[in-house]
């Protein structure tokens, strides 16, 4: 279990250190950098997490069908962002997302006047709006693992008692994972109720809290109450990379 | 952007009505011979300087939710076509919506009719439901019916997905006549039960061939409501007197009989309508609950009066990039 308290760790690191990173040094991390460049945005917007995370779904699902050096990154994660909103009917205005990306990405900057870049940025993430919705073949809605996730904890409050869930931040964690794992496009290739299991399960090791055996029999995982098809080995598979997500952002 | 060449397909019948966004035409598929409904968003609308918000986000909804969705009373979005500076909805067509049809028609809408669209309806929003979209803005104009006696629901351009009750949902949407009385009353956390009660509207439309609830205004519209079902209390709806915007001076009106108000054909007819306008949120069904009342045992596919369709003599043109 080293690795799983490893990953708090990170998180404690990550919180002391609130590092401002410079985008426009940052290598293409298989989609890490986007979608990252998404959740800073999309957290100084006060975006809904569904609306950040339909975000990273699309730029993900976006880089997957093209070549990455083709696009400039940030200008699509900003569409993908514009997209969401509208997708979520969560209305982050343009003007807003225009000021939020050039400040993140040129930091210290002040808001851009109404002019000639103003207008050619504001052109580019409509344009590109159009551009990702057809690569996307218009399919942009994405089944979310937040409502398992949600429908799995409430569950559980029963089972372990209130207080137990109380006196150990396990929605809070469990919610930190599944949005940072939304920074890796391996989010796409698991089912949400799985990706929702595993975020929790993470939660729950992190915190040391034992969930009790179905029927007392040793292999019978907590979580078949609520996944049939979950297999022991796709479940590690899915944690592992969860904490792969905090070493990517280490590296940078 | 190229010019989607798809659009050659398409001839061009002429219009067929205004979509919340664009202009709706009859097209016929070349290659197939069946009829179209193509719905036009012009782009260079939102792409000029000073508004460009890009494809509404009307339309985006409607496309990302028809996409994922597929039942047999919910209109098919068949294709999406674009040009430089436009988007094209393909959809199925169909011949009317029920506001048309109702109009068209000189007599009272048959009871067996009225079951089999009801049913069709429930069906439809049960599925949507289930698959955690709300519609939103039901209503007859929504509502397209053909020769067979199918209706399907239409325009999810006001539809949105909902899962986590986190945030606060426009309240301002749903048509007014069709407007559930927990929107009028200021209330923004509202779930599956605005659509059922829009669709009660709509029965009780069919039934009396006008509206129901035709009010002018906000705080007319609930008392159109007020006057036929009763002043809402914490009796009849718990928790009515904390809505942002009940009024203590509200007028006292009684409940009258739904009965005295519309002929009903029956008296399990008259317990879905009052199922479906029920005050409290909490206490009205659910499509799902609906659909299992005896009233739709007998259901059937019912031919409509077909004399209340239009003849087919549209006049044919290229659909091209327009």
């Amino acid at each position: 279990m080293k690795d799983v308290i490893d990953v708090m760790e990170l998180q404690r690191e990550k919180s002391r250190r609130l590092v401002t990173v410079d985008y426009r040094q940052l290598d293409f991390k298989g989609g890490f950098t986007p979608a990252r460049f998404i959740f800073e945005c999309g957290m100084k917007l006060n975006g809904q997490p569904l609306t950040l995370a339909t975000a990273a779904v699309i730029v993900h699902r976006f880089f997957k069908e093209v070549d990455h050096n083709s696009y400039d990154w940030f200008l699509i994660a900003a569409s993908s962002l514009y997209l969401a909103s509208k997708i979520k009917d969560d209305p982050l205005n343009i003007r807003d997302i225009i000021n939020v990306a050039h400040n993140t990405l040129h930091r210290g900057s002040s808001p851009l006047e109404i002019g000639d870049e103003y207008w050619n940025m504001r052109d580019a993430i409509v344009q590109a709006e159009l551009l990702i919705m057809r690569v996307l073949k218009f399919e942009a809605n994405t089944v979310h693992p937040h409502k398992y996730m949600l429908h799995y904890l409430k569950s559980m409050e029963s089972w372990l008692g209130k207080n137990t869930l109380e006196s150990v931040p396990i929605a809070k964690l469990s919610s930190a994972f599944l949005q940072d794992f939304h920074h890796d496009p391996a989010v796409l290739d698991y089912q949400p109720q799985h990706i929702a299991i595993s975020c929790i399960s993470l939660a729950l090791q992190c915190y040391g809290v034992q969930l009790p055996l179905i029927d007392d029999l040793d292999d019978e995982a907590w979580y078949s109450v609520f996944v049939k098809d979950l297999q022991k080995d796709k479940h590690w598979e899915i944690m592992e990379k969860i904490m792969e997500v905090y070493n990517r952002e280490e590296g940078n | 952007m190229d010019n989607d060449n798809r659009l050659d397909r398409f001839l061009k019948l002429g219009k067929a009505g205004e979509g919340t966004y664009g202009v709706v035409y009859k097209a016929k598929n070349k290659l197939t011979g069946k009829n179209v409904a193509l719905k036009k968003i012009k782009l260079q609308k939102f792409y000029n300087k000073g508004c460009s918000e890009g494809v509404p986000s009307t339309a985006m909804r409607e496309i990302t939710l028809l996409k994922g969705v597929r039942h047999s009373s919910i209109v098919e979005l068949l294709d999406v076509m674009y040009t430089t500076d436009k988007l094209y909805l393909v959809f199925e067509y169909l011949e009317l919506d029920l506001k048309r049809y109702m109009d068209n028609t000189k007599y009272p809408l048959d009871e067996e009719l009225i079951k089999n669209y009801m049913k069709q309806l429930l069906d439809a929003m049960a599925y949507l439901h289930c698959h955690r979209i709300l519609h939103r803005d039901l209503k007859p104009q929504n509502l397209l019916v053909d020769k067979e006696g199918h209706i399907k629901l239409a325009d999810f351009g006001l539809s949105r997905s909902f899962s986590l009750p986190t945030k606060t949902y426009t309240h301002e949407v749903v048509t007014m006549w069709y407007r559930a009385p927990e929107l009028l009353l200021g209330e923004k956390m509202y779930c599956t039960g605005v659509d059922v009660w829009s669709l009660g509207c709509v029965m009780a439309e069919m039934l009396l061939k006008r509206a129901i609830f035709p009010g002018d205004s906000e705080i007319d519209q609930l008392y159109k409501i007020f006057r036929i079902l009763g002043t809402p209390t914490e009796e009849t709806w718990e928790g009515v007197t904390l809505s942002p915007d009940y009024k203590p001076a509200f007028p006292k009106w009684p409940a009258k009989n739904l009965a005295d108000v519309i002929h009903f054909n029956n008296t399990s007819e008259e317990n879905l309508l009052k199922s479906m306008l029920t005050y409290d949120p909490a206490k009205r069904k659910t499509a799902k609950e609906l659909l299992k009342l005896n009233y739709f045992k007998t259901a059937k596919l019912t031919t409509p009066d077909l004399t209340a369709f239009p003849p087919d003599d549209a006049t044919e043109t290229e659909a091209g990039p327009s």
